[in-house]
């Protein structure tokens, strides 16, 4: 059997989103691909957090298998930046991705900023995830696609996201890795991490 | 010279009711917002078959721009009006093949493809 797309970024009617969880899981399984879900209500979700300052991050919201960081201002991107393993969905400079290198942490190419865009919001989008990409080719920073979906609607097919990747101009190996590789990396390692596998950063008792 | 032809089969996925002309008109505004109109005239896209009960159908474009059809396909997210997303069954060369494989006549929908790895 084939791997499957990882779709990590999704959120249900628990987390602003409209679907159930059922419902969207249902869609997905129809659609050949595997959700993840940003509810922070059961054990094995992951957290997506929006914040503008750098004291908005609180501990305690630290603790999921894997972190979704939105930040909205510059000193807060810069505080993203340093927290291991995060998954981040913002414009960045080169000296985010060399720290981004340096912490295990992740870029994520969120498709929802281009689906439910138009005119220059959606000009705005790809030329962010283009620079995105290049700063994440030049200091190999893992890339993560997802949906961000909110509804079934925003839901796609691993074809369909391979294509949305590849019009934005990556290659076939980074859509792929995007896509199945590393997503599946972060999923491993957030359990590993909730389940206190983790000896020491990089050590992972089998 | 004769353009080689790519088939593609999709289904709709709506809370209401979709038309043919909405879902050629969405498809050709995505295609021309993403891509431009130079490159939508080389494409050569035709929706030739849509069934408004089964809510699928399939389209015909030039082998060389696939990609950028389903990409224009994926960033459909209104149609008549509805939130609404449309899926890829799959490619394929030719109609008997894209019937057989993904459009089959007993309303079974063969699984979308995926990447290869």
């Amino acid at each position: 059997m084939g791997r499957r797309f990882i779709d990590l970024h999704v959120h249900s009617d628990r987390s602003g989103g409209v679907d159930s969880r059922e419902a969207m899981e249902a869609f997905a399984a129809g659609l050949g691909v595997r959700v993840s879900f940003c509810d922070g209500a059961e054990p094995e979700d992951g957290v997506e957090l929006v914040f503008s300052s750098k004291g908005e991050l609180r501990a305690g919201s630290l603790k999921a298998p894997y972190l979704i960081l939105r930040p909205l201002s510059a000193e807060a991107l810069a505080r993203a930046v340093k927290i291991k393993r995060a998954v981040i969905d913002a414009p960045l400079k080169p000296g985010h991705a060399r720290s981004m290198h340096e912490n295990g942490c992740a870029v994520e190419f969120n498709l929802s900023r281009l689906i439910g865009a138009s005119g220059i919001e959606r000009v705005r989008a790809i030329r962010m995830m283009r620079s995105n990409l290049v700063c994440a080719r030049k200091y190999a920073v893992p890339m993560v696609a997802a949906t961000g979906a909110c509804s079934v609607y925003d839901l796609r097919s691993a074809h369909q996201v391979y294509w949305l990747l590849k019009v934005l101009g990556f290659s076939d190996s980074e859509a792929k890795e995007a896509m199945y590789g590393a997503p599946q990396g972060i999923l491993e390692q957030g359990r590993a991490v909730v389940e206190g596998r983790v000896v020491e950063e990089g050590v992972v008792v089998l | 010279m004769r353009m080689k032809r790519r088939y593609i089969a999709f289904r709709i996925h709506s809370a209401g009711a979709v038309a043919k002309k909405d879902f050629v008109h969405a498809l050709l505004d995505e295609m021309l917002a993403m891509f431009g109109e130079r490159l939508t005239a080389e494409v050569g896209l035709w929706v030739l078959d849509f069934d408004e009960r089964r809510r699928r159908g399939f389209l015909t474009c030039s082998h060389r721009y696939v990609g950028e059809v389903i990409a224009a396909i994926s960033l459909i997210h209104r149609l008549s009006g509805a939130r609404a997303s449309v899926e890829v069954l799959g490619v394929s060369g030719t109609i008997r093949s894209l019937k057989r494989k993904f459009l089959k006549e007993d309303g079974e929908i063969a699984p979308s493809q995926t990447p290869g790895e």
